[in-house]
């Protein structure tokens, strides 16, 4: 199987330096095999609003990502100058 | 949720966050809602892969970027194509410009023809769309090589067009002429991804070379790196939080000579500032679990 992926992925490597699609295509029919432990997670975005993400990956599923309150809420951490000036102000 | 059959190209939310766009290598992007994951619709049209989308503004119009040479212009909502852009080499990347009235395009060479890069006029107010392209720029090979981009954004106020290489090279194009106003040199690998935040005020590179960049977009300083130790295929700017997200992976030829380590799926959250990774998220055919 790890022999098969290998193939794979050569295969597409040399393609790619032909930069002819069609080609492509037809190495992924014939080789391809899906393997869970091998997948690319390819793409992320981010929603504007800010509470959910994207990402899409090699197996063509799209994965949506619903923030926890807990990330919502995570304050991030403040460098001890801030801490010392709002001392200083009070 | 499963919409496609081969590998997700590219995923873009729209500008108000209720949509969201995906194009794999299957020939048809789709659109979803993000608040409960149905699918709106599909784009049919396209005979290669798509390899970028650019949704503009007001969510009325979108642009793909095709293998099959063309770029297509399609009305979001019912999905029908209102225009083709044909190119003489595969189409990598699309990019609206501020006011939606323009986009550019990145094509890769092909046979005799060098790489391009196109510039276009969409007009919105219904008057017809002309053929051709308004600015069309040459990349020619350097040397021997061929170095072709891999991306393309423009900058704040369309005051640039910013195009990355496979090379790790990000070059600035004047729109109006087509001239080189300025290049630096990134990464020392391809660079796989370059992504903006909402003001446009910086951007993030992520690379082959398992590093990811965040760059002043005014002066072109690069202000913080991520690194990782697998190659960064995209990464996005959280707006709310001084977060960037990276997603990567192991390639699957390498899963056979490393020992150890199994590519896994993720994506991997930083800290902005502080540039230390603090989460992940691994996702399988199954449960996402966080980890810290």
């Amino acid at each position: 199987m790890c022999q098969g992926t290998f193939w794979t992925y050569q295969c597409l490597y040399v393609v790619l330096l032909c930069c002819c699609d069609l080609f492509l295509v037809i190495v992924f029919q014939f080789v391809c095999s899906p393997l869970s432990y091998t997948l690319l997670n390819i793409t992320v975005a981010i929603n504007p609003n800010g509470r959910n993400y994207a990402s899409g990956a090699e197996d063509g599923y799209v994965r949506l990502h619903k923030f926890d309150k807990s990330y919502l809420d995570m304050k991030d951490p403040v460098p001890e100058a801030d801490e010392e000036e709002k001392v200083a102000e009070e | 949720m499963q919409g496609h059959e081969r590998p997700i190209t590219v995923i873009q939310y729209n500008y108000d966050g209720d949509l969201l766009f995906t194009a794999s290598k299957d020939l048809v992007p789709s659109v979803w809602w993000t608040e409960n994951g149905e699918r709106l619709g599909t784009y049919e049209g396209h005979k290669g892969a798509i390899w970028d989308l650019d949704c503009d503004r007001q969510s009325t119009r979108l642009l793909t970027a095709s293998a099959d040479a063309t770029c297509k212009l399609w009305a979001v909502q019912n999905g029908e194509c209102l225009h083709t852009y044909v190119h003489r080499g595969p189409v990598r990347g699309v990019s609206w410009a501020t006011g939606s009235k323009m986009f550019a395009t990145i094509s890769d060479p092909f046979v005799e023809h060098n790489a391009k890069i196109m510039v276009f006029d969409a007009p919105s107010d219904g008057s017809p769309y002309p053929e051709g392209p308004r600015l069309e720029i040459d990349i020619p090979k350097v040397g021997t090589k061929r170095v072709n981009p891999t991306n393309i954004q423009w900058t704040a106020f369309n005051e640039a067009l910013l195009v990355a290489y496979d090379n790790g090279m990000i070059k600035l194009y004047d729109p109006s002429n087509g001239d080189l106003v300025d290049e630096i040199m990134a990464h020392e690998k391809k660079i796989n991804r370059l992504q903006f935040n909402r003001e446009k005020t910086l951007f993030i590179t992520s690379s082959a070379d398992f590093t990811s960049k965040l760059y002043d977009a005014v002066d072109l300083k690069a202000l913080k790196e991520y690194k990782t130790d697998r190659p960064v295929n995209d990464a996005v700017i959280s707006e709310h939080k001084d977060h960037i997200l990276l997603g990567g992976g192991q390639e699957a030829m390498s899963v056979t000579t490393t020992s150890g380590k199994v590519g896994k799926f993720e994506t991997r959250f930083f800290h902005l500032v502080y540039e230390e990774e603090f989460g992940c998220v691994k996702g399988h055919f199954g449960p996402i679990n966080a980890c810290t």
